[in-house]
């Protein structure tokens, strides 16, 4: 294949290639259980590299120790080079203790069942270990509440979740391949002479030379393997082979890259280092290293390098690569040959992994439009598009510069954020608003615990005398909880920056060196919160019914509906096929319907907006969520949209399963007029399209038209899952014959076998009505 | 300009280039004995029963006043005869069981849905598309949405059976960017066994569109034991091969969609039959090609 934009010719891999991908294969197990089965390759026999460091700095700071840990953790990992491969590296085991993605360290607690210690050493060096934890937030909650029993109330109803849990942010590699391991511990004294503030600063900066200096250790401790491996091969391919991965790993452990094979390699060294997160603009950073290998030739073929760290990061699970969009510069199309070979290499992998998204803006080339939805109609869910124009205005509304905004990739689950020079805090933390119109029904109580009431007086629905009296009430919950929910977001990102979580990304985050200050502690330059929202479509669809049907027509009592919806509707079954039937939908592209999701969406996102996360930045919305729409809704009981109790709330930022009866444009148009791009966190919308819809050609052109004409009239993301409506309900009862059916879910492409029932049920009832 | 339209289906991606809104309006001149949009007949509106649906809550009893419904041991029953379809039971039915096929829309309302979609036309090349029922039976209101479509510059479409005036016919050539002409039956006596109309008039519009220099999809239906007859298909290849303004046949398999709305109508379906198979469509189609030397495809 040498022109990658053709659709009826596939990307074939070199022999070489095909080797390595036939030896992944039997390595990949389904996706939870992939990390493991790798690492057990490389099980230090029972030692925690972690612990040791600790114990042995009993005097050194915390980020100082806590760096350490990081690099030792890395260096007793013995090198595993599998045959035939050309990039090497593979991820650390986890530990009984690990850095990320959490408030501090995970597995703190077994320090104490470390011997030899005395109960006082154990908890000195767990509050070592970490500074802060997590009594403090329980603490901070309790005295928010006023008491421990008011805590528990709020936590037993599943109105949020709050405090953060991971936090993916995307590494500068611009920086990384700029400047090369050498030239970032130059970065490190330039800034470090500068900042000479005090000791905790001179600390900062050791700690992250540290690292780096581990990164280059860990790339001399492969390119040693290689050697060794090389000089006992006999085949002589196979000898030139490990000689090419010594010398290529040697040189990148110190100098800047050159080629696109250097450029991988070293690429590929940060993203195992921190920890398999996502990797961004791919084929923005890579292209001049693409050139330049094209141009003067390379050990291995360019081809065989993209191929290469696409296999990396499908045997390991990355999280997410952007493609195409605007140049930062002028905003003109970014799509380079780069981006369709990265397609193009995805789309010849076939798997749910590496994940990709393409930025789509009015000049995306119709041949990329054409590559994507081939893609789609060969059944994969991958790649997810996303706006341009939506991400850049919501980004550029709450004060990025233009030509950062420009720069935006998508991540984890299908977040937004600046890559390089943000934590987003994706996610701090996630709030069911269906829980808080529930609690406004029930004038302040909920229904789990009706005698309690945490949160304001407000009336009971059936004194309200007009709709907007009972909105009032809505609202006035709905502002107390998302006032006590930022607060404990903020409390939950005051323990991650105490603990230093993320000290890999640090030196690769912009900011966080010029300030002298640590990713989670506001180092980087945008630090924005990100609100993850559940349940608006239902709470939207109920305030219409209740409006429409009780307070307008008066064909409902406010009795009757308080008693139906305490009965889950038994023996109401006409009043529930009433606010079924007779009041409007979120999703048909009615206006009346439309306009009150909008209504509650902007003020809800509009109120976490009046507040800034203590890392600096304003809270934001994002709805990138189908399974937390699974959970909160067994929380839920009845609701006056026609919702039995226990049922999904739906998923991310789409009608609920079933209400939208329209077609999918009328879909599109409905979710389009939401002010997603008020979710700069990211916006999830979830399509089913059918594999035979997408079979043929014409079709295709017409459905890219649409996707297309979403994406440029206010949608912001979507991902389409494609496949037969009778595929899905047959999977469902014979899953040995449909182990290769994906879907996508949320955040996540998976085998369709391998969900609940109930998430089976809600991706078959997302049809639209289409005929298969 | 009122007219009678039975429904509105927006994201049609089979009736026409691009994205499609495809505008149903009522009344049909034609009897086809496989109809698969009964409720296209009928100028005038109707209510549709889906006992599936039915809660038996009695609300449409309570609200009929010729009492076409009535409830008898906690079973709803409903008497067509009588029935003015003024549609008060359907207004009233919490469930949806009871509805009414046809409402009387003036052109602004019917334009003002379809133009929702008016940026994915543009994206796509797509448009609307006029269906029925025959939609040129409500000549001067099809005529009107087509005219108020080329105004807001949208692509036009007509699935016609061709059985219409040739005034009609004329003026709608003005405002149609594609025909899909429908070719049931060969030959008057079979025309008018299966459709209930000889196919003179037929032929005489697809004549007539062609001295237009219009653009015309010929669209067959195939239905097992009817008109699945290799007269027929010569037929159908020898008028593709005539007719100069014909450029791709589409050989349209029978589907059984028509037989559910049948039931709600009270209606028998006069046709249950199987949809036919795949490889004979095939056959068909290469023999169409062959002998007209136009494309032909099953659709």
């Amino acid at each position: 294949m040498t022109d990658y934009k053709r659709t009826d010719e596939k990307f074939e891999f070199s022999p070489r290639m095909a080797r390595v991908k036939a030896d992944i294969m039997p390595r990949l197990l389904p996706q939870s259980a992939r990390e493991d089965t790798v690492c057990n390759l490389c099980e230090p026999g029972g030692r925690n590299p972690f612990l040791d460091v600790f114990l042995e700095m009993p005097d050194a700071p915390h980020v100082i120790a806590h760096a350490n840990a990081i690099v030792r953790s890395w260096l007793t990992t013995p090198a595993v080079i599998f045959p035939d491969e050309a990039l090497v590296g593979i991820p650390r085991p986890r530990y009984p203790m690990m850095e990320h993605f959490s408030w501090g360290i995970v597995g703190a607690h077994s320090v104490y069942q470390t011997e030899g210690m005395t109960k006082e050493e154990q908890d000195d060096l767990y509050n070592r270990i970490n500074p802060l934890d997590w009594t403090y937030f329980c603490k901070e909650a309790d005295l928010l509440f006023g008491s421990r029993e008011n805590c528990d109330i709020v936590s037993d109803d599943c109105i949020f979740s709050a405090g953060g849990y991971q936090g993916h942010t995307v590494p500068n590699y611009f920086t990384l391949l700029e400047n090369g391991l050498d030239g970032m511990l130059e970065l490190i004294d330039k800034f470090a002479a500068r900042n000479n503030r005090d000791q905790a600063t001179r600390d900062f900066y050791e700690a992250n030379r540290i690292i780096i200096r581990g990164m280059s250790d860990w790339l001399m401790l492969y390119s040693h393997k290689a050697a060794e491996l090389a000089k006992e091969e006999k085949d002589a391919e196979r000898k030139k082979q490990n000689e090419d991965i010594a010398a290529n790993c040697a040189f990148v452990a110190h100098r800047k890259p050159v080629t696109l094979y250097q450029a991988v390699q070293l690429m590929w060294t940060l993203a195992v280092w921190d920890w398999c997160d996502c990797l961004g603009r791919a084929d923005q950073y890579l292209y001049p290293f693409y050139l330049y290998s094209k141009e003067h030739g390379d050990v291995i073929s360019v081809e065989e390098s993209i191929t290469s760290i696409m296999f990396k990061i499908w045997e390991f699970g990355a999280h997410n690569i952007t493609m195409g969009g605007v140049k930062p510069e002028d905003g003109t199309d970014a799509a380079n040959e780069l981006s369709y070979m990265f397609l193009q290499i995805l789309r010849s992998i076939h798997d749910v992994h590496p994940r990709m998204a393409v930025r789509i803006h009015e000049n995306t080339p119709d041949e990329l439009m054409d590559l994507i939805t081939a893609m789609w109609s060969e059944g994969m869910s991958d790649p997810t598009v996303v706006s341009d124009v939506n991400a850049i205005k919501g980004l550029t509304d709450i004060g990025v510069p233009l030509e950062d905004a420009r720069t935006y990739c998508t991540l984890g689950c299908q977040e937004i954020e600046i890559p390089g020079k943000s934590n987003f805090g994706c996610e701090d933390g996630t709030f069911n608003v269906a829980k808080v119109f529930e609690i406004a029904m029930n004038g302040g109580r909920s229904i789990k615990h009706p005698d309690k009431r945490v949160g304001p007086v407000t009336k009971e629905f059936t004194e309200c005398e007009t709709f907007e009296e009972f909105f009032d009430s809505f609202k006035t919950q709905l502002e107390y909880y998302t006032r006590v929910f930022v607060y404990l977001c903020d409390r939950g990102q005051e323990m991650r920056g105490a603990n230093f979580a993320k000290l890999v990304k640090t030196p690769f985050t912009d900011g966080c060196l010029e300030k002298g200050i640590p990713h989670d502690c506001g180092g980087p330059v945008y630090n924005y919160g990100v609100v993850e929202t559940a349940g608006v479509p239902p709470t939207a669809d109920s305030l219409t019914a209740i409006k429409k049907l009780v307070f307008d027509e008066k064909r409902i009592s406010k009795e009757t509906l308080v008693a139906a919806l305490s009965a889950n509707f038994e023996g109401y079954e006409k009043e529930r096929q009433l606010l079924l039937n007779h009041a409007p939908k979120f999703g048909n592209d009615n206006d009346e319907a439309d306009a009150m999701a909008v209504r509650v969406l902007d003020l809800f996102w509009t109120e976490c907006g009046k507040y800034k996360s203590v890392r600096g930045d304003v809270y934001t919305g994002a709805c990138s969520l189908l399974t937390g729409g699974i959970a909160y809704g067994r929380s839920m009981g009845a609701m006056p949209d026609g919702r039995f109790a226990g049922e999904p709330l739906g998923n991310s930022m789409g009608p609920r399963p079933g209400a939208d009866r329209c077609g999918v444009t009328a879909m599109l148009n409905s979710v389009a007029k939401l002010p997603l791009h008020k979710g700069v966190g990211g916006t999830t919308l979830n399509v089913v399209l059918t594999v035979k819809l997408l079979s043929n050609p014409d079709i295709r052109k017409s459905i890219a038209a649409t996707v297309k004409n979403y994406m440029l009239t206010g949608g912001q993301l979507a991902q389409i899952t494609t496949a037969n409506v009778e595929d899905l309900i047959d999977a469902q009862e014979h899953p040995e014959r449909h182990g290769d059916l994906i879907v996508r879910v949320g955040g996540f492409s998976t085998q369709f076998v391998q969900l609940g029932k109930d998430v089976q049920d809600e991706i078959i009832s997302r049809y639209n009505g289409e005929t298969a | 300009m009122l007219g009678t339209v039975f429904n509105i289906q927006r994201f049609s991606l089979f009736d026409g280039p691009g994205v499609r809104t495809v505008v149903f309006l009522k009344g049909c001149p034609l009897r086809c004995v496989w109809c698969h949009n009964p409720e296209g007949i009928d100028r005038n509106p109707q209510i549709m029963y889906d006992p599936k649906c039915c809660i038996a809550c009695g609300d449409c009893a309570e609200a009929c006043l010729k009492h076409r419904h009535f409830f008898a041991g906690g079973l709803h029953g409903y008497v067509r005869e009588g029935c003015d379809g003024c549609g008060k039971c359907a207004k009233v039915c919490p469930a949806g069981a009871v509805t009414v096929s046809g409402q009387l829309m003036d052109t602004d309302a019917v334009m003002a849905e379809v133009m929702k979609d008016g940026s994915a036309y543009r994206m796509s090349g797509g448009g609307m598309t006029l269906s029925g029922g025959e939609p040129l039976y409500q000549g001067e209101f099809a005529l009107s949405l087509l005219k108020s479509a080329k105004e807001r510059k949208i692509t036009t479409c007509v699935e016609t059976c061709g059985y219409a005036k040739a005034e009609t016919v004329k003026e709608a050539a003005k405002y149609t960017d594609d025909f899909y002409f429908d070719y049931k039956a060969t030959g008057n006596g079979m025309h008018k066994r299966l459709c209930g109309v000889t196919q003179t008039l037929i032929l005489e519009n697809l004549s007539l569109l062609c001295g237009l220099c219009a653009r015309v999809t010929l669209r067959c239906p195939i239905v097992d034991g009817m008109n699945d007859i290799p007269e027929h298909i010569e037929g159908i290849a020898y008028t593709a091969r005539d007719y100069s303004c014909i450029k791709e046949v589409h050989l349209e398999p029978y589907h059984r969609l028509g037989i559910s709305k049948a039931e709600k109508l009270g209606q028998a379906a006069a046709y249950d039959g199987r949809p036919p198979e795949r490889g004979r469509l095939e056959e068909y189609c290469g023999r169409i090609s062959e002998l007209s030397g136009k494309p032909c495809r099953i659709s």
